[in-house]
């Protein structure tokens, strides 16, 4: 249990920092190439155009960065349980059946998403064997990593949540 | 089997199993009854990754953090103060101008009572407005502005119906205006019944508010004007953006520090976008489902069976939407929604763009209505009030709202007038 916390707030630093740094290369490098796109066509500089051939590639990555921002964003808030949810009777239920329904819940989240893993590295590995390349002559599924990673994060802190719900409906029991 | 499977979902969903998850699991129900394989569905999730506009929505999302921390909201406040201060009922338009002003340039993303209610509401209170009106007021304000641009809501609605966001942007602004419009004229009503104290109009103190709100207040025609002058795409205006709130907010007030206080923001932000758009690729999933089984179109089938015109469809679509407003948050209603509407919209002769509008004003009312409007649950515990209180309280603008909500959805010159302007 402590081991699992422990992992758990590690994970959330190091999502904090990617957040971070993956958001500011984001604004950076979309930022810059409206500057210079504007600068070549409303201000007709051709160097301008020539910096946006050299910064071609950051179109499709920033792209990438999206999904990327999603997921990890979309963990802490899984950690946080504040995933956006049709919510009309956690207020009629009892609060003692909270435990049982944020369990039963949170199997059915380790469940779905655990399928989801298994259909992206199906979907990884077959581009793998077909696709072609992309960004920076890579091939392209190493871009599609980030479904398989994204889902396993997602499967990671719902099971977390499974565990804690779990312990506290046998507490329940048990009193 | 499957029929079992799909009850067991369904109350998973109301007991609160988050909705991406809820969105994935009926998609895999529904590829099982269709023997279509799973791997459709990471083909449409990584579809995030391959949609150039999608990007906006993290920039403005980022953009409208930054600007709800520090003092934003107080020099609005204060701006509009000086200019709506003198009129009778002066207060509750300065309210809620400020709070759609607020909406928009924040995006929409369900912040403006939690940052402007502090603010306002104990100010309605000092100035002998009643206390329902003021909660009412307060309420109902936190769903007004998600028609003018940079809001997400236009933007994910644009996405998922594939209409072009600049004429949307466009089309709600006549719309939106007369939704702040309606309500300003209720609360002048009422401050002359009130006879409330107006503050005379000081020439001095507007000049100096509007010098505090100077940065702020041109966003969003910042952002409108460069898209429309062609000076740049949507996408390439929430880059500007975010470079020109963080400069105002770093460098001309100094309120944010650099290294202290964005790493908060951006995380909280991202946070909201994962939220947001994890959805968006579960609900592509399943709209690749439905259009797989043909289901827009069995609807469209019973459809027409139950309604013959033009009217009685639209009226069927407010009913329906009001119901959907109050159950989902706006996001989500977009995205499940909008694909199954917009074929029936269609086969009805209306315009995708006026559906988008109606659309967005059916949702912002749903906010309000009892019982379970996400503004009503998010103004009970800001201002520490019973539910029910709040029920009561916003009921006179509920009316009001379903009055304009008439008007946009009968009269689509309101919304169409400003695109076909622009285009001809």
């Amino acid at each position: 249990m402590k081991t699992l916390d422990r992992i758990d707030r590690a994970l959330a630093k190091v999502e904090g920092w990617l957040i971070i740094g993956l958001l500011w290369a984001m604004v950076v490098l979309t930022f810059v190439q409206v500057v210079f796109r504007s600068l070549y066509t409303h201000g007709h500089f051709f160097w301008a155009n020539e910096m946006l051939g050299n910064l071609d590639w950051s179109g499709p990555l920033v792209q990438l960065l999206v999904l990327w921002l999603t997921f990890l964003g979309s963990s802490r808030l899984t950690r946080e349980g504040k995933h956006i949810k049709i919510d009309l009777f956690s207020t009629l239920l009892p609060p003692k059946w909270l435990p049982v329904s944020g369990f039963i819940l949170a199997v059915v989240s380790v469940f779905i998403i655990g399928i989801m893993i298994k259909v992206c590295i199906d979907y990884v590995i077959m581009e793998m064997e077909f696709g072609g390349t992309s960004l920076f002559y890579l091939p392209s599924w190493m871009g599609q990593m980030i479904l398989p990673l994204g889902f396993t994060l997602l499967f990671f802190r719902f099971l977390i949540k499974a565990i804690h719900e779990g312990t506290q409906v046998v507490r329940g029991f048990l009193k | 089997m499957i029929l079992t499977m799909v009850i067991i979902l369904i109350l998973c969903i109301i007991l609160g199993l988050p909705l991406f998850v809820g969105i994935l699991a009926a998609t895999m129900l529904g590829f099982l009854t269709t023997d279509v394989p799973f791997g459709a569905i990471p083909i449409e999730i990584f579809r995030l990754a391959n949609t150039p506009i999608l990007l906006a929505i993290p920039l403005f999302t980022f953009a409208g953090y930054l600007l709800a921390q520090g003092g934003t909201s107080a020099r609005l406040v204060k701006f509009s103060r000086s200019l709506f201060g003198w009129i009778p009922g002066g207060l509750g338009v300065v309210a809620l101008v400020s709070c759609a002003f607020f909406t928009a340039i924040t995006g929409a993303t369900g912040i403006t009572i939690i940052a402007l209610g502090g603010l306002l509401f104990p100010a309605l209170i000092s100035d002998n407005y009643s206390e329902d009106f003021s909660l009412g007021l307060m309420t109902t304000s936190g769903s007004l502005g998600l028609h003018f641009p940079p809001s997400l809501p236009i933007i994910l609605y644009g996405f998922i119906s594939g209409v072009s966001i600049e004429q949307l942007f466009m089309a709600g602004l006549l719309p939106g205006t007369l939704m702040v419009g309606i309500l300003c004229l209720y609360s002048v009503y009422m401050g002359r019944k009130w006879r409330i104290a107006r503050p005379a109009f000081s020439g001095h103190a507007f000049w100096s508010a509007f010098k505090g709100a100077a940065w702020e207040l041109p966003i969003p025609i910042l952002i409108l004007g460069g898209i429309y002058s062609g000076f740049c795409t949507a996408t390439e205006a929430a880059a500007l953006t975010v470079g020109y709130v963080l400069l105002v907010k770093t460098v001309v007030f100094r309120e944010l520090n650099l290294i202290k206080d964005l790493p908060e923001i951006m995380k909280e932000s991202m946070q909201m976008v994962g939220g947001i758009m994890i959805i968006l690729g579960s609900a592509l999933a399943f709209t690749n489902y439905l259009v797989d089984a043909f289901i827009p179109m069995k609807i469209l089938e019973f459809m027409e069976g139950l309604v013959e015109t033009k009217i009685g469809f639209l009226m069927a679509l407010n009913i329906f939407l009001i119901l959907v407003g109050c159950m989902m948050d706006i996001f989500s209603a977009i995205l499940v929604v909008v694909p199954l509407i917009v074929p029936l919209a269609d086969r009805f002769g209306i315009d995708p763009v006026h559906l988008g509008i109606i659309f967005l004003a059916n949702l912002a009312i749903g906010y309000n209505t009892p019982p379970v409007g996400l503004n009503l649950f998010i103004a009970s515990s800001r201002f520490d009030q019973p539910v029910v209180r709040l029920y009561r309280a916003t009921l006179p603008f509920l009316l009001l709202l379903l009055f304009t909500l008439l008007l946009i959805t009968y009269w689509p010159g309101l919304s169409l007038f400003l695109p076909r302007l622009l285009s001809s």
